[in-house]
């Protein structure tokens, strides 16, 4: 019985340190690409046979609870901006001059109608936070040694999906690879990320790919063309006054 | 005068150019051109009337630092076709402007057609910190709810007016005041073409997921109105709502108010299936009905009567069938004129920037008739359909 205990013990704390250090990577990964706060203007393109599209967006974040971002281009839709205060979400539509204030249910949406989600840009929930995360395994991808991970959601997070695998490089904490898999274990997108460069005062990977599973020939690209991370930004430039003005 | 107005723009925009080598994004210039081929008919085998209308916009702003700001709005409208010459009253309402200061202008106009230029924004503002003063011809939109909006007393519009989107100004002197980064107090004093005053204050917050207002003023000087509005959510969909009461100046203690009052809800489904549902009731004068339907085209002229029935239900479906093409089907019911309304657009995005829409409308009703045959009910419907070719620049 005491050896049983004594093994239980130390199963349980091995666990504990292997969980431990599976967060502590996510984390890295995580704080590698957003930073405390962060600018950063980014192109997406929406890919599919026949056409595409693209979009070009400002955002601004600090946190995971305040965020902001405002469409550049193309001409009919440059001038909204979008408001993310915790829960809470606005839109401001300057053709109109409204404020509208959106529900919940438009957080899972494509973004302007990309594989992009509303939560993707305005990181609803938090891949550190909101998931417990184990190591699964190694993998050499694009030449970067790297953990694969796997992300379960916590009891009660307020998260779209079922499970998310990460692909992160050892060294550099790149996050190369995620696969998001919804609530019946069903593959639901992949995003692949490549071509690291300088930004700012980091190497970080600036070309996003989002692949939709069951669509096999669309894809939608994120391109960074600047980002900054870690500038002062007050909690209150995250307001309806600011949203209103942002240029 | 447009010639002036051009060559303003155009130095603006030279201007615009030269500056953002510097400081980019202080200016901007954006609009579109397009071009709308109408048809219209009450019954089908009456007169079809056909008009088409090359309507051009230009929005600039200029934002050169934190304190002074500055916009201009200018719609341009080339319209001919049958309406003008078989509807004599037609001319007047495209050059009528509802501002104290005319900034509409006929350009160049004959039996068949006209040429109208609208400035319907012209504004200037300065913030100071958190609070904002603006000045001039601006859209002041208070509204919560997606089709009628009682508590957007400074701007009133036509939902079926298919092109106009931006929505007409009013000459206003706004003061807003941001306590916080979610709430606003704001004082605005509008003057309309008649001189007569719309002053009003209005205070939003939000608490508990709710963004809630409540605004008092004095309408046209005519009213006193006090109303209020909200949105928050209920599992996931949309809730919002709008209630403004009027009352009278004169008589005010023997004298009826009136009342609107709306509410509705909007969800997105996984699918990107979005509905939209509302429901209105506008307190009318007894005995109210409209004179015909083509009046609910033009922006209502009080923003106590919203619409021409007391009961008006809405419910939108839209669908994005690819991200290129979207359809949308609108139905009204007006349970009083035992009538209905359809209206399916459907959009289509050619090119970036090219954007085909194809919009139909059809009304049907029944009015009581207050002519000799008061027993037998005035049957009316309405066809119009629309097909808009866009640029956006």
């Amino acid at each position: 019985m005491k050896n049983f205990c004594l093994s239980f013990f130390l199963t349980c704390s091995s666990t504990a340190a292997i969980a431990q250090d599976a967060t502590e990577i996510v984390k890295k990964a995580d704080d590698l690409m957003q930073g405390v706060t962060s600018l950063s203007e980014m192109e997406m393109t929406i890919i599919r046979p026949s056409w595409q599209r693209t979009i070009s967006f400002k955002s601004w974040g600090k946190g995971r609870n305040l965020s902001m971002s405002l469409i550049t281009a193309p001409p009919k839709e440059s001038g909204q901006s979008f408001l993310k205060l915790k829960n809470d979400m606005w839109s401001w539509n300057p053709t109109i001059n409204r404020m509208i204030k959106l529900p919940p249910s438009m957080m899972s949406q494509g973004w302007m109608g990309s594989d992009y989600t509303n939560d993707d840009i305005l990181k609803e929930s938090s891949i550190v936070l909101d998931y417990t995360h184990k190591i699964i395994g190694s993998e050499r991808l694009s030449g970067y040694d790297c953990y694969k991970i796997q992300l379960d959601p916590k009891e009660n997070a307020a998260v779209v999906w079922g499970k998310i695998i990460f692909w992160i490089s050892k060294t550099e904490y790149y996050e190369l690879k995620a696969e998001y898999y919804d609530e019946d274990g069903k593959i639901v997108k992949t995003h692949i990320l490549s071509d690291v460069r300088f930004m700012y005062d980091r190497n970080i990977p600036t070309h996003f790919e989002i692949i939709p599973a069951d669509k096999p020939n669309q894809k939608t690209e994120v391109r960074i063309l600047l980002s900054k991370f870690n500038i002062p930004i007050q909690d209150s430039f995250f307001s309806q006054q600011q949203m209103k003005s942002l240029k | 005068m447009l010639l002036t107005l051009t060559s303003i723009l155009f130095l603006i925009f030279n201007l615009s150019l030269y500056s953002q080598e510097q400081k980019p994004c202080s200016w901007k210039l954006k609009g579109y051109l397009n071009d709308l081929q109408m048809v219209q008919v009450n019954k089908i085998e009456d007169p079809w009337i056909f008009d088409n209308e090359i309507h051009n916009r230009l929005d600039f702003t200029w934002n050169p630092g934190k304190i002074f700001a500055m916009g201009i709005g200018m719609r341009n409208r080339f319209i001919f076709g049958q309406s003008i010459s078989a509807n004599p009253s037609y001319k007047g309402m495209l050059f009528a402007d509802n501002g104290l200061i005319n900034m509409t202008w006929d350009i160049y106009s004959s039996t068949s057609f006209a040429i109208v230029t609208q400035l319907d924004r012209a504004w200037l503002s300065f913030t100071l910190g958190k609070v904002q003063l603006t000045a001039g011809r601006q859209r002041i939109n208070w509204g919560q709810t997606i089709v009628w909006n009682p508590n957007d007393i400074f701007n009133t519009y036509s939902y079926f007016d298919i092109d106009y989107p931006e929505r007409p100004g009013s000459d206003a002197v706004r003061v807003q005041y941001y306590p916080s980064s979610t709430s606003t107090v704001e004082i605005v004093s509008k003057w309309n073409n008649l001189g007569k005053i719309t002053v009003a204050g209005m205070g939003r917050f939000n608490a508990g997921g709710y963004d809630i207002q409540f605004l008092a003023g004095l309408v046209d000087n005519q009213d006193y109105v006090v109303g209020t509005g909200w949105s928050g959510n209920i599992a996931g969909a949309a809730f919002r709502g709008e209630i403004n009461y009027y009352q009278p100046k004169k008589n005010f203690t023997d004298t009826t108010g009136v009342l609107l009052a709306t509410i509705g809800a909007d969800y997105t489904f996984s699918n990107s299936l979005a509905l939209t549902f509302q429901v209105f009731y506008n307190q009318l004068p007894s005995g109210y009905q409209p004179e015909n339907l083509i009046s609910i085209y033009q922006a209502p002229t009080s923003p106590k009567m919203l619409s021409f029935t007391q009961w008006n239900l809405f419910l939108m479906g839209s669908y994005p069938i690819t991200p290129l093409f979207d359809v949308s089907l609108a139905v009204m019911y007006f349970p009083d004129l035992n009538g209905y309304f359809i209206g399916p657009t459907l959009n289509y995005n050619i090119k970036q920037n090219i954007d085909l829409n194809l919009f139909i409308q059809y009304f049907n009703g029944r009015f009581k008739n207050t002519g000799p045959q008061q027993d037998q009910d005035l049957y009316f419907q309405s066809f119009l359909s629309a097909l808009r070719l866009k640029w956006s620049f």
